[in-house]
């Protein structure tokens, strides 16, 4: 693999990199947040298989293949927190309710 | 002879599986408690035996055990010890689930040794991950509590965010070096002409690490986080997770990016300062208790980066004193403000008026712990913050020691604060105050070391200069 | 190679933008889903057979199905919007400029300078991504990383139950 095609995966991968990073900043959702940091994970990824292609070494899959494992883990814990947050939420809402109705 | 060296790691994820079993079966989860103090005595008596053993690679070069290592694993198990201590009381009053509790602060100080113990990114990056997860979900453990779960939201969104920018830093690296190794990442750095991709790299990581030790700009999650988190987790991500973080800065900039380190000096220094600087005048306007301390902790993050941006072996040697005195002082004053919020949960620092009446050994030993954190002799504290400044001085940053006194000045107010509030509050409100023995304990051995290291601290000081960060 | 590259990162930008702009959670699942598989495509491309696999079973199945999942939960009772409050006035296009700045900073990186590695290109072993070398390689070199990331899953498995289990078990 030439330096000039790496240079198009490593463009390709700040890119995504960027709108992951962009969209956790503007989005209020934590879902949709979720989603943005699998993004910036995938971009970081992406680096790693295009440099273990270019050194000829597996270490850069191996990586990304742990960093898979972890990003379901932390998808998991972060799904749970946002599943408990909504419970919070809803409760304070029928709060909400109630005190309007006096 | 690979499993001796790293048995303190098998040592600690045993007990954590031991503490997963006993939950099932315990009928007091105080037992948990008494298992998790064991466990945490015999990995300590692992770790002290691996002490002056020859640096050594095992694992394909994934396990690094040398003396910094160990000494690092020291601090958290003087930390996850103490949080053994003193958590059950607090735990069982706010209804948190105490297995749980006591196996995953177990995990992430298991994550923490893996930190330390290795110069191989991957091996770091697990460490991290397992450290923090354990920690997501450690900080939202309040169930009942919106805020809890808010603080522990904010904390996951900023820490997945953290993650995902430390590991492009590290693609870089892999990207630089084809290599894992922090030790060939050097190699190749010194002899690559690449200048903006390891700037790249040293961005990502440094921004990364600095929201791990909440430095300035990169705090915003932590406050907010330390006041909702349940206390004792507030204590161990405070002392524990921000050492953590900062050996893996120490090990990162000082092995792997040690040849574009002179680029980084200046803009560490500005950060230490900025950080110290902004978590001190916070601080003063704080009426919680434990928002109160985070923005100390921010301000203490500060001191400690002084450390790191000096880059000096004086200066690292002041580091690691100043760490394992700051872990002792801020434990111990956290053990004070538990006993406190088990009488009374409101946790404003309104709540410490007339202590000295009510209880004259809480608020004795409060006191000595604040001395401690302001830097006043004869404490750990002042020593170590001494050994910080000479090593700025004596760096070349005569400007950063300058700011290191005036921020200790700046935090006077502040601390005194609740010194004031102990001794001088004219009605107390009558109630009887008292304590668990294990908080006690975990109490008694904070103040006697804070103490101990303030009087005595060649010793350690002289066994902290043979250490080596460099391979 | 180039063909690969132009064609799945175009796909893969556009569902990374998708996620960003889509207005329902739903829409941006879906958006990651495409981004997810032209990934793979990439992965393909740059001899990483087995990552491919594992990003489509464990990234585009496993994980995007938890997505799908807690947003039907969640959306059985009531539409989970966003709620707009902490919003600043004129975010959305500072978050524009931040996004293409950043972009183009990676770039300029990115087309820099060489990679420490003489231009000569030797071939790569062979077998090289495949299923069988990739095993050898994480159960020898990396296997302590390998054992570790049971801890991260087992902390997670821990925690899942903590945080939303039912309170008695």
């Amino acid at each position: 693999m030439t330096v000039e095609i790496l240079q198009g995966y490593l463009i390709l991968s700040g890119i995504l990199f960027a709108i992951g990073a962009a969209g956790l900043l503007l989005r209020r959702s934590p879902l949709v947040m979720l989603m943005c940091v699998e993004i910036m994970l995938n971009a970081a990824n992406l680096a790693f298989i295009a440099f273990a292609r270019y050194w000829g070494d597996m270490t850069g899959q191996i990586f990304t293949f742990l960093v898979v494992t972890v990003a379901a883990a932390e998808v998991a814990i972060g799904l749970a927190i946002i599943v408990l947050l909504f419970r919070h939420r809803d409760a304070a809402d029928v709060d909400d309710v109630n005190a309007l109705r006096g | 002879m690979q499993y001796v060296l790293i048995l303190p790691e098998i040592l600690l994820a045993g007990l954590g599986l031991v503490l997963l079993g006993m939950d099932l079966f315990a009928k007091s989860k105080r037992s948990l408690a008494v298992a998790g103090v064991i466990g945490t005595l015999a990995t300590l008596v692992a770790v002290l035996a691996n002490f002056g053993v020859a640096p050594a690679e095992i694992w394909s070069g994934t396990i690094r055990v040398d003396d910094f290592a160990q000494y690092f694993k020291v601090i958290f198990l003087v930390i996850l010890g103490l949080v053994f201590l003193f958590s059950h009381e607090y735990l069982e009053k706010r209804d948190v689930r105490m297995g749980e509790f006591y196996i995953l602060v177990t995990f992430a100080t298991l994550g923490a040794f893996l930190m330390v113990s290795s110069l191989e990114l991957i091996t770091i990056y697990l460490g991290l991950e397992l450290m923090t997860i354990a920690s997501y979900i450690l900080a939202g453990m309040l169930r009942q509590d919106a805020r809890s779960s808010e603080a522990s939201i904010k904390f996951f969104l900023m820490g997945a965010l953290t993650s995902g920018v430390i590991l492009y830093g590290l693609s870089l690296l892999l990207g630089l070096s084809g290599s894992t190794h922090l030790v060939a990442i050097a190699e190749a750095l010194a002899t690559s002409p690449n200048t903006a991709l390891i700037t790249a790299a040293g961005v990502f990581i440094i921004a990364g690490l600095g929201f791990k030790i909440a430095a300035v700009p990169f705090h915003m999650w932590a406050p907010d986080t330390y006041e909702g988190a349940p206390t004792p987790v507030s204590a161990f991500l405070i002392t524990a997770s921000e050492a953590a973080g900062f050996a893996v800065l120490l090990r990162i900039l000082l092995v792997g990016l040690a040849p574009a380190l002179a680029q980084w000096k200046m803009v560490l220094a500005v950060i230490a300062f900025v950080t110290m600087t902004f978590g001190n005048v916070t601080a003063i306007v704080q009426t919680r208790t434990k928002r109160m301390l985070a923005y100390s902790a921010i301000a203490q993050a500060g001191y400690i980066l002084v450390g790191v941006a000096v880059a000096t072996p004086q200066s690292v040697t002041a580091m690691l004193f100043y760490m394992l005195a700051y872990a002792f002082m801020t434990v111990g004053a956290f053990a004070v403000v538990i006993m406190l919020s088990n009488h009374i949960p409101s946790e404003e620092i309104e709540d410490f008026k007339g202590l000295a009446q009510r209880a004259p050994g809480y608020a004795l030993a409060m006191t000595l712990l604040l001395l401690s954190l302001i830097g006043i002799p004869p404490t750990g504290g002042f020593f170590g913050k001494l050994a910080l400044y000479r090593s700025a001085v004596e760096g070349g940053m005569v400007w950063l020691a300058l700011a290191m006194v005036i921020n200790s000045a700046i935090s006077v107010p502040y601390y005194f604060n609740v010194i004031r509030n102990m001794y001088l509050a004219e009605e107390a409100p009558a109630m009887e105050l008292s304590a668990r023995t294990g908080l006690k304990l975990a109490l008694g051995i904070a103040v006697a070391a804070t103490l101990l290291l303030g009087v005595f601290p060649e010793p350690l000081v002289g066994f902290l200069r043979t250490i080596q960060v460099m391979p | 190679m180039i063909a690969v590259l132009w064609i799945a990162g175009a796909l893969a930008v556009a569902g990374a933008l998708g996620v960003v702009i889509a207005k329902t959670p739903v829409h941006s699942v879906i958006s990651l889903v495409v981004n997810i598989l032209a990934l793979a495509a990439l992965y393909l491309s740059l001899h990483a057979e087995f990552m491919a696999l594992i990003q489509v079973i464990i990234y585009a199945g496993a994980i995007m199905i938890l997505f799908l999942f807690v947003i039907a939960l969640l959306t059985a009772r009531k539409d989970p919007v966003e709620r707009s409050e902490g919003k600043l006035e004129g975010q959305r296009e500072l978050g524009i400029v931040a996004a293409v700045t950043g972009a183009i900073l990676m770039t300029a990186v990115a087309l820099s300078a060489g990679f420490g590695r003489p231009v000569a290109q030797e071939a790569l072993p062979s077998g090289f991504g495949s299923p069988a070398a990739f095993g050898r390689e994480l159960l020898t070199t990396h296997i302590l990383s390998f054992e570790l990331t049971a801890f991260v899953l087992m902390a997670a498995v821990i925690g899942v139950v903590v945080l939303v289990g039912q309170r008695k078990l």
